[in-house]
């Protein structure tokens, strides 16, 4: 490989998108090319740079929310779009087959809290439904997390200031509850951080948010496949949805609680 | 499928990516506003369009109706002109936008960002032709893959590589020029 083709390759070769072999041919030619290595170097320290500096513009308060009222109101308009169902095949395609498990369980969900919405406080059952919908967020594998790392120093200085309290996240790895990462939701209109963790084949998502009851002991629903526990302790609720088993989780939600 | 089913199972796979979008959106019209307006009407049109998606990559699926909508409310905007300042990437362009920059570095407020770096690479990208500020956004900042960002700006993936290429020529040109400009007014000020 001469000069101009390692110019050529090198972005690709940085970018982590050259085939091996390729991508073997270039370090050798870094390897015996100073003005290359350079290059090489100054590129590095670009992507660096940007990825570090850069800004990544957020949107205000609210935004996911006004998004999916208007989803609403568009799909209740009874608009053309309705009349088609949606082509399944594709649709299963795209989700993981675990997770079209956990959809098929949330769709059940939602279908019971719209029968059970007379007679209860509907706030709490809007939150329900949109936590599932946020748990099932969690197993996309695509984009579903926003800070990727099983390091809490990692995790929780990435969500000062974009949620207003301490989340204070810990890997429990050794309890068999590893950190994947977190992002962040909008939760009754409110920015809450969205912790990820595995739990063998399954995922469990802790939602953290702030609020104004005081503390309180966990209490469990079990519906649909689910399982959702929340508690509130020194301004924050917590809440736990995950579709492992109840009594891994029991011991989960007492780990968080001695840890919080 | 209820039409109460299919903005559910809408949400679930495009909801997430609503973010990826935002920031797109923001760094193509270089407003919070505008940016929310260009999201909520790619997001309807995805919706409206939901059914004909292969049920393939979702984020690039969504951020390539995302560009469209830019493209269409760039075309309407009364901002059209300024906006497109950026799109041409001969010098004279060029050498407009050094002038703005310039007579924005008179106002106090414009000197004490420029000390920070992160309004220099901001700003850096901000000046980009759109052609190279979108794969430059899309591959630095929401880390997309070539193949991704090929499908996003519908051209091959060698363009891809080309457009990146010649994008972060300048930027590092930029940069160099800014930091040496900071350090001529460091020696200024100690003098």
């Amino acid at each position: 490989m001469n000069c101009s083709e390692c110019r050529l390759a090198l972005h690709a070769h940085l970018d982590g998108e050259l085939e091996i072999a390729n991508s073997r041919a270039v370090d050798e030619h870094l390897a015996a090319c100073a003005a290359c290595t350079e290059e090489s170097a100054a590129l590095r320290a670009l992507g660096e740079r940007l990825r570090t500096q850069a800004e990544r513009p957020e949107p205000t308060d609210g935004f996911e929310a006004r998004l999916r009222a208007s989803l609403r109101a568009a799909a209740t308009d009874g608009a053309p779009p309705s009349a088609r169902p949606v082509r399944r095949a594709a649709f299963v395609h795209f989700i993981p087959r675990s997770a079209y498990v956990s959809l098929a369980a949330a769709a059940l969900l939602l279908a019971w809290l719209a029968g059970y919405e007379t007679g209860r406080p509907g706030a709490r059952e809007r939150a329900l439904e949109s936590l599932v919908a946020l748990h099932v967020r969690s197993t996309n594998p695509t984009g579903a997390i926003e800070v990727a790392s099983s390091d809490r120093h990692t995790v929780n200085p990435w969500f000062q200031g974009r949620v207003p309290f301490g989340v204070g996240a810990r890997d429990y790895a050794e309890q068999g509850f590893a950190l994947v990462g977190g992002r962040v939701e909008m939760l009754d209109g409110a920015p809450a951080a969205a912790l990820v963790y595995r739990h063998g084949a399954h995922v469990v998502t802790v939602v953290v948010a702030r609020t104004a009851a005081s503390d309180s002991e966990p209490r469990w629903s079990d519906e649909a496949g689910y399982r959702l526990a929340t508690w509130s302790a020194a301004g924050l609720e917590r809440i736990v949805v995950s579709d492992a088993d109840r009594a891994g989780l029991e011991a989960f939600v007492a780990l968080l609680r001695a840890g919080s | 499928m209820t039409s109460a089913d299919r903005a559910a199972a809408f949400e679930i796979a495009v909801l997430p990516h609503a973010r990826a979008a935002f920031s797109l959106a923001h760094w193509l019209t270089r407003d919070a506003h505008d940016a929310e307006d260009v999201v909520q009407e790619a997001w309807l049109r995805a919706f409206k369009y939901y059914d004909g998606f292969d049920g393939g990559d979702a984020r690039a699926w969504f951020l390539a109706i995302v560009r469209n909508a830019f493209h269409r409310w760039n075309e309407r905007s009364e901002r059209a002109e300024t906006v497109r300042a950026g799109k041409s990437s001969d010098d004279e362009s060029d050498r407009d936008v050094a002038a703005a920059a310039a007579s924005r570095a008179d106002d106090p407020a414009r000197l004490a960002e420029r000390a920070s770096e992160r309004a220099q690479v901001n700003r850096a990208i901000g000046e980009l032709p759109l052609d190279y500020r979108e794969v430059v956004v899309l591959r630095e900042l929401e880390g997309l893959s070539y193949k991704e960002i090929a499908a996003v700006v519908s051209i091959p993936i060698g363009t891809v590589m080309s457009r990146l290429a010649r994008a972060r020529e300048r930027l590092r040109d930029r940069l160099a020029a800014t930091d040496r400009d900071s350090r001529g007014d460091d020696a200024e000020a100690r003098s």
